[in-house]
């Protein structure tokens, strides 16, 4: 004889509510409707965003408060009693998380965000190199995300206010929880399903929808331009915009929930977007070496 | 029970309709007294609104096993069985039951997640879709124990047959007639199966044909339901197992399958879910068409019954056809079971073709998937190649 199973039906004295329609496989609760929380994690406000490529002194530090909306969307392809429909959820803003980042010298930088770390190393510095511009690689690690980048940068000006044009190339990684709301039709409770104990006299409940892990692998490619202007000596405010382009490498959705649901999963996606981001930094000012002052000659010896 | 031989078979069905203008959809036609027959409170023109049919080939003929569900219930009346290939023999067989096993056996199977709610003891955590919606409608046939007379008509026999009918009172739609006439000539037979309900002095309503077994003479396995197109408003409900040495496909109408998806559904809704997704598919078709249900051995069967715990002896229908001599030749377990279903409406209704097929097994079977849920990490040391680059300063 079988083992017996264990069952949905909640235990005297449980006192969770329980879930209409939940499926068994899958404990992941359902989260209020929001953006990605993928930004949240990320280092500098948002996955993907530019860096200055240049370094920063050891024991120097930089500030970042920056924002972006990504345009691509999340899509669950689900078949319903009645034909196919696809859930969509958007990136949606991202970020909004303060970052600092210190120099170690020697082009290497750590920065600290929430359950995240990102390190960046010039391997090209126009701050200590005799070249027009910057080239840095990093990595970031988080608690669910993860990413790679490559970037370029190049000021322009000087005295007190500098623009430097900056872009890249960043591939990255995030895991988050997402959840899809869906639509009376595609409700359990209103296809004639049976209720019993799961199924809540409450069809309105705000929760019903597919709640899932999404795994996300994508690449971005981002162009902007620095605003950066001189505050003291040392210091500068620098205000950062631009756009770019993302497209999802591979997507995966599992750990599934759906509440009050009556869907079949076929298939699911994301899709290319466009970003836009915007921010502030407040970091050193930046001096290329170029434009330091050149020795002064040596006077020449005069022959008595 | 070794799964190896199984008796034979034989049989023959046939099936019956209304009578008078009323539509009815069937297999075959259900008539009704024309002229008030023994008792005036006898119901007129029921209708067969779901049909059941078991069609076996043979050696050299096949057996058909044809049960039809009546839309309102009856009191009295005959059912008009087309013979495809015309009878063999003049004898309608009766069996009790066993069809009901085979479909069991056949519907769409839910596996559950290790953990999940509704494992049936010695399950296996899986149990058969048929907790409620059409699927249980189509096999919960009511009362079939009144068995009436029979009378087997052979190829050709339009005439007598129409003759018959008349000489009972029973007045069959001027196209169903000539519908008769195009059959007979072509070579079927039919049969008369009448439904007697008047019981310790009343009527009382039946609400299924009973299940009769007939042997044909053509090794065709053929539904028929052409002649239910004249008699019918309401929409047929027809589901069809056959029996062979591969699997069988419709011909004359069209074939798809059921789109499902990963499940994001409670157990408890998978009947419910499935029965739209059918409908869907039969909507979606290009034309009227058969959803496939099932195709696979019946050892693949047996199996499948020792794994869901079913109590019954899968093939029991097949042991007591033989058992009676309607099956003829042996029912080796290498022989394919397939299954197929629709919905039809009466200008749709067409007797359809079941001819061997070179696809594989197929079965129907919810449950979660196999999710690849591997992380990535992005760990390549792009920037490495830096690191040794001295540096000024």
């Amino acid at each position: 004889m079988a083992p017996p199973q264990p069952t949905l039906r909640p235990r005297p004295g449980d006192r969770r509510r329980p879930h209409p329609g939940t499926s068994p496989w899958g404990a992941t609760r359902p989260r209020a409707r929001g953006g990605w929380a993928l930004g949240a994690v990320s280092l500098g406000g948002a996955p993907g965003l530019p860096i200055p490529a240049h370094s920063i002194d050891a024991g120097q530090v930089a500030f970042d408060l920056q924002a972006q909306v990504d345009t691509a969307q999340l899509q669950a392809d689900v078949l319903t009693p009645t034909g196919s429909a696809t859930l969509t959820e958007p990136l949606g803003l991202q970020g909004l998380e303060p970052a600092f980042r210190i120099g170690l010298g020697r082009g290497h930088a750590l920065g600290f965000a929430p359950w995240e770390l990102r390190w960046t190393y010039a391997f090209v510095d126009e701050r200590v190199d005799d070249s027009p511009f910057s080239l840095a690689s990093s990595l970031e690690l988080g608690l669910r995300s993860a990413g790679l980048g490559l970037w370029a940068s190049h000021q322009r000006g000087g005295g007190k206010a500098a623009l430097r044009p900056l872009g890249g190339v960043w591939a990255g990684y995030a895991r988050d929880t997402v959840f899809f709301p869906i639509s009376d039709d595609q409700r359990a409770s209103a296809q004639g399903g049976s209720g019993g104990a799961f199924v809540e006299a409450d069809t309105d409940a705000p929760d019903a929808g597919l709640t899932a892990v999404a795994r996300l692998v994508r690449v971005q490619i981002p162009v902007g331009i620095d605003l950066s202007l001189r505050v003291g000596d040392t210091a500068a405010l620098t205000v950062t915009a631009g756009g770019g382009w993302s497209a999802p490498l591979q997507t995966e959705l599992d750990t599934r929930t759906c509440v009050d649901c009556l869907l079949g999963l076929e298939g699911y996606s994301s899709s290319r977007g466009w970003t836009a981001f915007a921010g502030i930094r407040i970091e050193p000012w930046m001096t290329p070496y170029r434009t330091h002052p050149a020795p002064a000659d040596p006077a020449p010896e005069v022959s008595p | 029970m070794t799964p190896a031989l199984r008796g034979a078979l034989a049989a023959a069905t046939a099936g019956a309709l209304l009578a008078q203008a009323r539509p009815a959809a069937a297999t075959g036609l259900l008539l009704s007294p024309a002229g008030g027959l023994a008792d005036d409170s006898a119901p007129a023109a029921p209708a067969i609104a779901q049909a059941r049919a078991l069609l076996i080939e043979d050696g050299d003929g096949a057996v058909m096993v044809l049960q039809g569900q009546l839309e309102d219930g009856a009191a009295e009346g005959a059912w008009l069985v087309p013979l495809p290939g015309g009878p063999v023999g003049s004898s309608v067989a009766f069996v009790d039951d066993g069809l009901e096993t085979l479909l069991s056996l056949t519907d769409p199977l839910f596996r559950f997640a290790a953990g999940g709610s509704g494992c049936l003891a010695g399950s296996g955590c899986s149990q058969v879709v048929r907790d409620s919606g059409d699927l249980a409608e189509v096999r919960e046939f009511g009362d079939t124990t009144r068995r009436g007379q029979t009378s087997v008509f052979p190829a050709g026999a339009a005439d007598a047959l129409l003759s018959e009918l008349a000489w009972e009172g029973y007045a069959l739609p001027d196209a169903a007639a000539a519908q008769v006439r195009d059959l007979a000539a072509q070579g079927w037979g039919f049969a008369i199966v009448r439904l007697r309900t008047r019981d310790d002095g009343g009527f009382s309503p039946v609400d299924a044909t009973p299940l009769v077994a007939l042997r044909t003479a053509e090794p065709v396995l053929t539904m028929p339901m052409a002649l239910t197109r004249h008699s019918s408003a309401a929409e047929l409900h027809a589901i069809v197992l056959t029996v062979a040495d591969e699997r069988r496909d419709p011909t004359v109408l069209g074939a798809t399958e059921v789109r499902l998806g990963a499940p994001l559904y409670a157990p408890r809704e998978a009947p419910v879910f499935y029965q739209a997704r059918l409908r869907v598919a039969l909507d979606e078709a290009p034309g009227p068409a058969w959803v496939l249900e099932y195709a696979n051995t019946l050892d693949a069967v047996t199996r499948r019954a020792e794994e869901i715990g079913a109590l019954d002896d899968p093939l029991l229908l097949l042991d007591r056809l033989a058992a009676r001599g309607v099956l003829q030749a042996p029912q080796t377990s290498a022989r394919w079971i397939s299954r197929w279903r629709t919905y039809l409406p009466p200008d749709q209704l067409q007797d359809e073709v079941f001819a061997p097929s070179a696809r594989g097994a197929y079965a129907i079977e919810l449950g979660p998937e196999g999710w690849v849920a591997g992380a990535w990490l992005l760990v390549l040391p792009l920037g490495a190649w830096g690191l040794g680059r001295r540096r000024r300063g």
